[in-house]
C-alpha cells in the first residue's frame, strides 16, 4: 500500500530540486503544479494513514498477546454429594438438579438431563473440573429407599458408593469494569456445539473463512446505502470487523471509526488465524445487560438466559442467541419476547435455507416457546456469604488478581442449608405481629456450620438475605448473655476432683464486691432464689446467681482462658459481670465457640473456602482442615450432656415441638439486659447453628433467646436432615445411677438418675433405697431433698 | 501460604507407605465394627422416674467382620518399649457402623490413589469429603494424621491422631491411634511425649465401666 506513493514521492522531491525549464508552456506548468500538490497531499495522507495503522497494529498485537479479557473470579458452592447411606429424598435430589438446570429427559442422551422412575433417579451428569480432579460426564443411577440412598451406580451397574454433581455457581467477583463472561475455547465449541458456530457464520458473516478481514464489495454497498439514506446504517461488517469494533473502538458510528475498524480487521487477519478471531468473537460479543453487568459472549449468555452450558443448547436456543447479536437489548427475550421470537424464527429460516437444519425441523422449532428462564440463570444472590468469602480471600490475595485473573473459588456453602436459613427469617414477621411491633423492627443474623470440619454452610447478615449492606453475622458486636455460661461450666467440669454434674450450687442472694464501683447484687431471670441446685440443672435453667458463684469459684482467669481456647476473643481483664455475658461478640465469634463445643473439644477455624484454582485449573491455595484439641474430651462430654438438658427440659424445651427429641440437640439460649439481644446456639449430630435477634438501634425488646432466636433456628433446622447426636461416651466416662440429693450411688432399683461422671470421680457414698423413696422424716435437710424429688 | 511444593521423593515414599497402611486398614474399618453402645439417656430433671425422656438412636451396622490392620510398628523404624503388651496380633480398627461405609471406602480408595500419585492436596480434599460424611470415624482421622506427616506437618498430624484417639473403639483401635500419636511426636522430636503415647498404646486397660448403664 505504501510502496507506490513512496516511488512517486521521490519523483516529486526530485522535481522540486530541479525546477522545470522556463520554456515549457504555462498550462502544463499549472497542471504539473496541481499534480504535485495532489501527490504531496497523497503522500502526506499515506504517511499519516501508515502511522495510524502502525499504532492501531500496536494495539491489536498488544491486546492479543496478553490475556484478552479481565476475568472475574467465579465462586462455587460446595457440590451436592450423593452417597450410599445418605439421607436424601428423591424430591430433594430433583430440586437440586433443577437448581442446576437439569432437564427431565428420559433418553438421557445429553448431559444435564435426568429421569425418575419410581424410587430411582438416573442422571446424565455434566463433566466438571474439580480442584481435586476431573469428574467426567457420566450416567448415574441412584436408588432410594425411604428417603435414604441405597445405591449409587454407573450406567453399567457398577457400584460407585459416592458421586457428586457439579457445584452451583453462586457469584462472581468483578473488577471495576462491569463486564462479565464465561470463557469459551474455540476447539471445544467446534467439538461440542458446531451448530452454534455454523449458525453464527451463516447469519453474521458467510464468507468468514475466505475473506481477509474486510469484504470490499460489502463496504462499498454499505457506504452507498449510508450515503443514499442520509444517515449511517450499520452493515457490511465481517465478524473480524465486529470484533475489532467491540474490542478497540467506541460504539459511535463515523467514517473514521469505520476506517479504523477496517484497518484493524486487516491487521488481525494478518497476525492471527481465523480460529483465534472466532474465539475472540464468541467471547466478546455483547448479548445483554444484567443490571450494571454487561453480558459478553455466548458462554455467559447461555447461562444467563437458559441456565446451561453451550453444549446443551438446542437449535432454537442457538437461533435466539445468534439472532440477538444484531441488537441484544432490542431483541431481549425477557423484555421484548415478541420481537425476540420473530428474530429467532428468521434465524431458523436462515438455518434451514443453508442446510443446517431441515425445513421441517425449522417449522417444528418455530412452534416452540423461547424457553428463556424467568430468573437469570447465572448467579444466585447470597451477598452475606460472598462477603465472608471475600474477607477470607483478602487475607491472601491481591484484590486485583482476585477479580481479573479468572480464579475459581470453591466455597463451603451448602445451597439447601443456605435456603433453609434464608427462609427461616420469615418467622420474624410473625413474631412482630404477635407482639404488635411495627414491621421490620427486628433484625437477625445467622450461621450454620458443619460438625467436625467447621465449614460454614450458610450465613445471613440480616432479615433480607439479598441485601448487600451491613453484615450483622460478621460485624454486629452484641452482648452474648448466657451464651457465655458453657465456658464457665466447662472450666469447672475440667476440675473433676471439685465439680461433677451433680455438684450442688448455691442459688441464694449474692453480693459481689467490685473495686471502684458499687457492690453488685446479681439476680436470676425470674428474680427468685432456689437454694442449692445441682450444677447440670443450673445450666439447663440458665440460673444466673449459681453460675456467677461457680465462675468466681473456678476463677475469672480460668473462665477467660477457657473462652479464648474455645475460639472466643481474649478478654482481659475479665470482670465478674462478664460471667453473665456482658462482653460483646459477633454471631460469627459465637459460632466459632459452639463449633468447638460440638466437635468434642477440637477447635477448627471456621472456613468458607475449600480451595482456589487459577483459570487453567491449577490449584493455588487450599484452605486445609486443621484441628487443635483445646478441652478435655471427658469434661466436654459432661458439658454436652448438660447442654442437651437445656433443650430436653430447660430454657430451650420449646424446640422439642419442632425438632424430634431423638435428635438430641444440645444448645444454649441467651438473653441480655432488657432483652436487647436474643440468642440461640445449638448443635445436632451434623450441624451447628447460631441465631441472633435484636434491634439495630440496640433498644429493648420483650424477647428472650427462647422466644426470639430459637424459633428462627428451629424453622431453619426443621427443613434439614438432622442426624441424631452420637452420644457414645468417651473412654474416661462412667455412667452411674445416683441419688442427687444424697450425692450417693444407689442401686438401679432405687429412684435416681443415671448421670455421667469422669471415671474415678463418681460419688463415693453408696446408699440403699430410702423406704418408699421418701427421706426419713427426721432428716434436717428435708426441704432441700424434697426439691430434688 | 499453603501452596503445594512438589513433594520430595522422600515424602512421596512416606506418602506411599501411608497409603498402603491406610488402604488396608480402611477396608477393615469400613466393613467392621461392633454395634455401638446404646445411647445414654439425656439428663432428666427433676429426678425420677428413671426412664429417660429422650433417647437417641444408636446407628447400627448389621453385619460386622473384623479385618486386620498391618502392624503399625512395621513402619516404625525406632524401637520402642511396648511394655511387653505388643503381640504378633496386629491392632484392628473399626469404622463408624453406618450405612455410608461404601461411600467412605470409595473415598479412601481415591485418597490412596491420589497420595500414591503424589497429589497430596487432592488426597486431602478427598479425605475432607469423607470426614464430612463420618466425622466420628477414627480411621479417617488416622488417615489424615498420616497425610499430615507426609506433608511434613507433624504438629498438625498429632492433633489429628489425638482426634482418632477420641473416637477409637476397642483396645486395638485405641492402640493404633496412640501409636500414631507416638509417631507424630517422634517426628516433632518429642521423645517423652512419644513414649507416653506408647505407654498408653501398650497398657490401655479395658474399661469395665464402658458396659455399664
Amino acid at each position: 500500500m505504501a510502496q507506490t506513493p513512496k516511488t512517486s514521492s521521490k519523483t516529486a522531491a526530485k522535481s522540486k530540486r530541479f525546477p522545470p525549464k522556463k520554456n515549457l508552456p504555462q498550462s502544463l506548468g499549472i497542471g504539473k503544479l496541481l499534480l504535485k500538490g495532489v501527490l504531496l497531499i497523497g503522500l502526506i495522507g499515506c504517511v499519516l494513514v501508515g502511522i495510524w495503522a502502525y499504532f492501531l497494529n500496536e494495539r491489536v498485537v498488544q491486546r492479543f498477546s496478553g490475556t484478552l479479557w479481565k476475568l472475574p473470579a467465579t465462586v462455587f458452592a460446595a457440590p451436592q454429594e450423593i452417597y450410599v447411606g445418605q439421607h436424601l429424598s428423591p424430591n430433594a435430589l430433583i430440586s437440586d438438579l433443577t437448581a442446576l438446570h437439569y432437564r427431565d429427559r428420559p433418553d438421557l442422551i445429553e448431559t444435564g438431563t435426568y429421569a425418575r422412575i419410581g424410587n430411582e433417579i438416573k442422571i446424565h451428569r455434566r463433566a466438571f473440573d474439580f480442584p481435586d480432579g476431573n469428574e467426567p460426564d457420566k450416567q448415574l443411577r441412584i436408588v432410594f429407599v425411604n428417603d435414604e440412598v441405597k445405591a449409587v451406580t454407573d450406567a453399567a451397574g457398577a457400584d460407585l458408593g459416592i458421586s457428586r454433581l457439579e457445584p452451583m455457581m453462586i457469584g462472581q467477583l468483578y473488577p471495576d469494569i462491569n463486564e462479565d463472561r464465561i470463557l469459551l475455547n474455540v476447539e471445544q465449541v467446534q467439538k461440542d456445539a458446531p451448530l452454534l458456530i455454523n449458525t453464527l457464520i451463516t447469519v453474521e458473516d458467510r464468507d468468514f473463512y475466505t475473506h481477509h478481514g474486510v469484504v470490499p464489495s460489502a463496504v462499498l454497498r454499505a457506504l452507498f446505502v449510508n450515503f443514499t439514506s442520509g444517515h449511517t446504517v450499520q452493515g457490511g461488517s465481517t465478524i473480524t470487523q465486529q470484533l475489532a469494533k467491540n474490542l478497540f473502538l467506541t460504539p459511535q458510528r463515523s467514517l473514521q471509526r469505520k476506517a479504523a475498524e477496517a484497518i484493524m480487521a486487516l491487521e488481525m487477519e494478518w497476525h492471527y488465524p481465523k480460529d483465534k478471531i472466532l474465539e475472540g468473537y464468541l467471547n466478546e460479543v455483547y448479548l445483554g445487560q444484567d443490571g450494571s453487568q454487561a453480558i459478553h459472549g455466548f458462554g455467559l449468555a447461555a447461562r444467563y438466559y437458559f441456565g446451561r452450558p453451550i453444549d446443551e443448547l438446542r437449535p432454537e436456543e442457538i437461533a435466539l442467541l445468534v439472532g440477538m447479536v444484531k441488537g441484544a437489548s432490542f431483541y431481549n427475550p425477557r423484555h421484548n419476547p415478541e420481537r425476540a421470537r420473530e428474530r429467532r424464527d428468521t434465524v431458523l429460516d436462515l438455518m434451514a435455507n443453508n442446510g443446517l437444519i431441515t425445513p421441517t425441523q425449522a417449522g417444528e422449532l418455530k412452534q416452540k416457546p423461547l424457553g428463556v428462564l424467568t430468573e437469570k440463570g447465572t448467579t444466585s444472590a447470597h451477598p452475606a456469604f460472598l462477603n465472608l468469602v471475600q474477607r477470607q480471600l483478602a487475607q491472601q490475595y491481591n484484590p486485583d488478581d482476585l477479580k481479573t485473573k479468572g480464579l475459581r473459588i470453591f466455597t463451603t456453602m451448602n445451597p439447601s442449608v443456605q435456603t433453609a436459613l434464608e427462609q427461616s427469617v420469615n418467622v420474624l414477621s410473625s413474631i412482630e405481629k404477635a407482639r404488635k411491633y411495627p414491621a421490620d423492627t427486628l433484625q437477625t443474623a445467622g450461621i450454620i456450620t458443619s460438625i467436625g470440619t467447621g465449614e460454614v454452610q450458610a450465613l445471613i447478615g440480616g432479615r433480607d438475605p439479598t441485601f448487600e449492606g451491613y453484615n450483622r453475622a460478621l460485624d454486629a458486636q452484641r452482648q452474648i448473655g448466657s451464651l457465655i455460661k458453657p465456658s464457665i461450666y466447662l472450666a469447672a467440669l475440667s476440675d473433676p476432683a471439685k465439680f461433677s454434674l451433680i455438684t450442688p450450687l448455691d442459688d441464694s442472694p449474692l453480693t459481689v464486691d467490685q473495686p471502684g464501683s458499687k457492690p453488685w447484687n446479681p439476680e436470676n431471670y425470674d428474680r427468685k432464689f432456689q437454694g442449692p441446685t445441682p450444677l447440670y440443672v443450673d445450666l439447663a435453667q440458665s440460673r444466673n446467681v449459681p453460675s456467677i458463684r461457680l465462675g468466681l469459684d473456678v476463677g475469672l482467669n480460668n473462665v477467660a482462658d477457657m473462652l479464648h481456647k474455645l475460639g472466643g476473643p481474649a478478654i482481659k481483664p475479665f470482670f465478674p459481670s462478664m460471667l453473665l455475658g456482658s462482653m460483646t461478640m459477633t454471631p460469627f465469634n459465637v459460632a466459632q465457640i459452639y463449633q468447638t463445643l460440638s466437635s468434642d473439644g477440637f477447635y477448627s477455624p471456621l472456613r468458607a473456602i475449600r480451595s482456589v484454582v487459577d483459570a487453567s485449573g491449577k490449584p493455588l491455595t487450599r484452605y486445609p482442615l486443621t484441628v487443635t484439641q483445646v478441652a478435655d474430651p471427658n469434661a466436654l462430654y459432661l458439658l454436652q450432656y448438660a447442654l442437651q438438658g437445656v433443650v430436653n427440659n430447660g430454657t430451650a424445651a420449646s424446640l422439642n415441638k419442632t425438632i424430634p427429641p431423638s435428635v438430641g440437640v444440645a444448645g444454649k439460649t441467651g438473653t441480655t439486659n432488657d432483652s436487647r439481644d436474643a440468642w440461640f446456639a445449638g448443635f445436632t449430630g451434623n450441624r451447628v447453628g447460631v441465631v441472633w435477634v435484636g434491634r439495630d438501634d440496640n433498644k429493648p425488646t420483650s424477647l428472650t433467646g427462647a422466644s426470639g432466636a430459637l424459633p428462627i433456628w428451629a424453622a431453619a433446622f426443621k427443613n434439614l436432615y438432622n442426624k441424631p447426636r452420637d452420644m457414645t461416651p468417651p473412654k474416661g466416662i462412667n455412667f452411674v445411677h445416683v441419688d442427687v440429693a444424697q450425692q450417693a450411688r444407689v442401686p438401679t432399683a432405687c429412684p435416681g438418675v443415671l448421670i455421667p461422671f469422669i471415671s474415678g470421680f463418681e460419688p463415693q457414698k453408696v446408699q440403699d433405697c430410702q423406704a418408699g423413696g421418701n427421706a426419713p422424716s427426721d432428716n434436717p435437710l428435708n426441704p432441700i431433698l424434697n426439691f430434688f424429688r | 501460604m499453603p501452596i503445594y511444593p512438589p513433594p520430595s521423593p522422600f515424602l512421596r515414599r512416606a506418602a506411599a507407605i501411608g497409603a498402603v497402611i491406610t488402604g488396608l486398614s480402611l477396608l477393615a474399618g469400613c466393613a467392621s465394627a461392633p454395634p455401638r453402645q446404646a445411647m445414654r439417656p439425656a439428663p432428666v430433671y427433676p429426678q425420677p422416674p428413671v426412664v429417660p425422656a429422650v433417647q437417641a438412636h444408636p446407628l447400627l451396622m448389621p453385619q460386622m467382620q473384623e479385618q486386620r490392620l498391618p502392624n503399625a510398628s512395621q513402619n516404625q523404624p525406632a524401637p520402642y518399649d511396648n511394655g511387653g503388651i505388643e503381640t504378633p496380633n496386629t491392632p484392628t480398627m473399626q469404622a463408624m457402623p453406618t450405612a455410608s461405609a461404601p461411600a467412605v471406602i470409595a473415598l479412601v480408595t481415591r485418597a490412596e490413589a491420589q497420595t500414591a500419585a503424589g497429589d497430596l492436596g487432592g488426597a486431602e480434599a478427598t479425605l475432607e469429603r469423607a470426614v464430612q460424611i463420618q466425622p466420628n470415624n477414627p480411621r479417617l482421622w488416622l488417615d489424615f494424621a498420616q497425610l499430615r506427616l507426609a506433608q511434613n506437618q507433624p504438629a498438625q498430624a498429632e492433633q489429628f491422631a489425638l482426634r482418632a484417639v477420641q473416637y477409637a473403639v476397642g483396645n486395638n483401635g485405641l492402640r493404633a491411634a496412640w501409636l500414631m500419636v507416638a509417631k507424630t511426636r517422634d517426628a516433632q522430636g518429642n521423645a517423652i511425649g512419644a513414649s507416653d503415647a506408647r505407654r498408653k498404646a501398650g497398657v490401655m486397660p479395658t474399661s469395665p465401666t464402658q458396659t455399664q448403664g
